[in-house]
This record gives C-alpha cells, structure tokens and sequence, in this order.
C-alpha cells in the first residue's frame, strides 16, 4: 500500500488541502490503520501545541540594544536640546497627563498625602550620569504624580513644603539601584521621550497605574516663547519602554 | 493612522534613530522571547537570548537586503541565537565524575524514568514535551504550531523547502505525541533524529 506523502497529511491536518488531495486522503485513511492513527496523534499533538499560551516579555529585555544602538555613530545625541516644539509633539502623541502649575503650596502636597507614594526625602543632583535611581514599592496615580513633580519642583526651587508634604514626613529612603539599572532607566525614558529637550534630575522606578514604569523628571530651559523654566515628568514602561504619561510643571 | 512599515523603521534605523529601532523591538520583541523561550525551556535563557538577538540584529541590520519581510530577517538572527545557546549548553563539562555505565549511554538518551511515568500519566504538557524532541523538530512546530507562522515563511527562515517543512511538521508531531502520550506499552519511543526529506 502506498502511503501519503508526510506533508500531505500534515496539509489534511490543517484543513488546507484542495477537494481532490483531500478526497484521496479519506479514501487512504479508511482502509489504512497506521495512518489513521498518526493522523490523530499528530492532530493531538498539534492541538496541544497551539494551546501554549504566549508569554509576556521581561522586564528589561531591549535595554542592551537600544543602550548600544545609542552608542553607534550617527545616532541623536539623547540629551541635546531640540526647543520647546518638540515637547509639544511628544505631549501630543503620548497618553498626556496635564498637570496644573504648582506652586508648593500646601494644599498641593496635601494632595500627595492621599496618593500611594511612599514617604521619603531625596536628593536631587543635577548631573543627569549621577542621578541615582529610586526604588519604589509606590504605585502612581496621575494625582500622585501631580503632587510628586510639585514636591520636586519645590526642592528644585528651595520653596517650603507643606507639613503633610509625603515626602518629608520621615519614612526610611527608598533601595537605590546599581549605576547600571539607573543608566537603563533613563535609556528607556529617553527612548521612549526622544527628542524631547531636558536634563534629568530625578529618577524612580515603581508602577504607575498598575504598570512598572521608570518616572523621569526632567529640567527643561527657557524656550520657544517660555517665560519660565519647566519640569517635565516622563513615565515610560519598564516593560517595552513605552511612553505612559508626560506632563510638566512650572518651575 | 497606518503603522510605520518595518521597512521604513529598518531605514531610520540605519541613519541612526535610536527610537526607530526601539519601535522594532516593541513591535517584535513578544514573538522573539517566545520562540526563545520555547526553544530554550527556561525564562532566564529566553531573556538573555532575546537580549542577544536584538543586539545582533542590530549589528547586522545593515546586511538586511530587505527581500524578505524584516520579521522573517529578525525570526532567523533569533535561531541562529537559539542554536547557538544550544551548542554552548551542551559544551558545558558535566560536574560529576563520568562511570564507565554512564559513558556507554547513548549521547542524548531519550527520557528518564521520572519522565516515562509522567508521560504515562499525561501529566507532562506539550511546553515540557517540546523540550524532549529534536531541536529541529522542536523549532519547526514552535514557528508553525504555537507561533502560527505560515509554512512559506517558515521556508525562508529556515531556507529549506516548503514541502521539507510540512514533512518536519508531520514528524515533529508525530515525536511529540510519542512524549505526551507513548504508544502500546507506555514507553515513550525515542523519536528520530530529522533527516532530509521531501522538497
């Protein structure tokens, strides 16, 4: 007896065999045994193979080849100033959180006290390569990040917070990651923000509505028509390094 | 709006847009780590040979002819990748003293014992199951079972023949069947290694 040929039967599994090949199959596979039971177990098997669920990626995982394709020739400078116009279009296309001016007001770290944030006082260091990357158990808010950029933006500027500012009132500092995870979070950042103007003063990473994100505050100089300094928040996914939120404070 | 083509990303890419090619890795990164993990058995190895596949694609892109879809490209740097892992892994010195029973084994012995109940009891999912069948088989049915590639597609990643596909289907299977469910007895059979087939 002359069997099918194996990719025939493995088109007669799938279901893609033309009306002729798929006739002649069926008249094989009624008289013959061997075949009709690889067929079952083959369906079988791709049955179960096709169960397997997709998995989501880590963390993490395009780091090392954006950081070196940041590094090759030719590739925009992450850090240089592109004007005021370009923050606008990032703001454009990212989901865009508008925040309100704040002023340092207590009312405005009051809002904090209700967000997830924890408790901490931090450092602020101007040089973007030494900004120490924060590590946070907080899952953020849009609220929470409102009163968080106020509270930064009031250090930035030596205003007096409020009492029940979140930050002050005491709490143990948060885990600081190594030099290389800070350099990988503001790769994702910068990523995600591209030709966004700024210079980074502060760094965290926590979730942000459910989401691990890197939360990057950036100073951004006067121009295009700016009065005012500005610090912009940028939150990226940790996961992919996508854009989540962008907003921005007068300073 | 109408994505961005790869190709046009492949093209930015190259003129030094950092987050063209970080729009690469979003749109293609899932696929990759899963292929990876599917046919490397652990999440930690998938990790690190996703990472390693996107550096290399990066390296490479300029070689990227662009006459097959930059999916395609970018499934065939991640074998290579995958492959390689593999050869490494079973570079690895054994950390125990090799009994002379033992070296009389064969070089890749089929399941143990544990495994053979296990199997009888169906308890070993077709994940597990993928990683006991040979690396070609295993790789045909991820590309064309869980990835749902198209067999054309998967002809051009692994450059062999459309119908050398099919056949690899069929028995890749067939092997797999053999692990999840053993015929007769219970004893797995030890499925065969790939040999070349129909074109």
């Amino acid at each position: 007896m002359t069997h099918p040929a194996e990719d025939l039967l493995t088109g007669y599994i799938d279901g893609t065999l033309g009306e002729s090949d798929r006739a002649a199959a069926d008249t094989h596979l009624a008289v013959c045994a061997r075949c009709t039971k690889d067929v079952t177990r083959a369906a079988g098997a791709r049955s179960a193979l096709r169960a397997i669920p997709e998995v989501p990626v880590p963390e993490d995982v395009a780091i090392p080849s954006i950081a070196e394709a940041s590094r090759r020739p030719g590739a925009p400078g992450w850090h240089r100033w592109a004007g005021a116009a370009a923050a606008v279009a990032a703001a454009a296309l990212v989901a865009t959180l508008v925040l309100p001016k704040v002023n340092g007001s207590s009312d405005d770290t009051n809002a904090g006290a209700a967000a997830s944030a924890p408790a901490t006082r931090v450092g602020v260091q101007p040089d973007a390569s030494q900004v120490p990357l924060e590590i946070r158990t907080a899952d953020y808010s849009p609220d929470a990040l409102t009163a968080l950029a106020g509270q930064t933006a009031a250090r930035l500027t030596s205003r007096p917070q409020g009492a029940n500012a979140p930050e002050t009132s005491g709490t143990a500092a948060p885990r600081v990651g190594t030099a290389e995870a800070a350099a990988s979070a503001t790769a994702c950042i910068e990523m995600a923000f591209r030709e966004v103007p700024g210079s980074l003063v502060r760094l965290i990473r926590a979730t942000f509505q459910g989401a691990p994100a890197y939360v990057g505050f950036y100073v951004e100089s006067p121009g295009g028509g700016q009065a005012t300094e500005m610090l912009t928040v940028r939150v990226a996914a940790v996961h992919g390094c996508a854009p989540l939120s962008f907003a921005g404070v007068a300073l | 709006m109408t994505p961005e083509p790869d190709g046009s990303l492949v093209r930015r890419s190259l003129e030094g847009d950092t987050s063209a090619f970080g729009e690469l890795i979003r749109r293609h990164q899932t696929r990759v780590y899963n292929l990876c993990l599917r046919m490397l058995g652990n999440p930690e190895d998938a990790r690190d040979a996703t990472q390693d596949a996107f550096v290399a694609a990066l390296r490479k892109l300029s070689g990227f002819r662009g006459d097959a879809a930059f999916s395609t490209w970018l499934h065939r740097v991640a074998v290579n990748v995958c492959y390689d892992e593999l050869r490494r892994k079973r570079r690895r010195p054994m950390l125990h003293v090799v009994s002379e029973d033992e070296d009389a084994r064969p070089p890749e012995p089929g399941p143990a014992a544990e495994d053979h109940a296990d199997a009888i009891a169906g308890s070993i999912d077709a994940a597990a199951a993928l990683m006991k069948i040979p690396e070609e088989f295993r790789l045909t049915l991820v590309l064309a079972d869980v990835q749902d590639l198209p067999y054309e597609e998967i002809a051009n990643i692994l450059d062999v023949p459309v119908g050398t596909v099919k056949s690899r289907v069929h028995r890749g299977r067939l092997a797999l069947a053999r692990v999840i469910a053993p015929e007769g007895s219970g004893e797995p059979q030890r499925p065969s290694a790939p040999s070349e087939d129909s074109s």
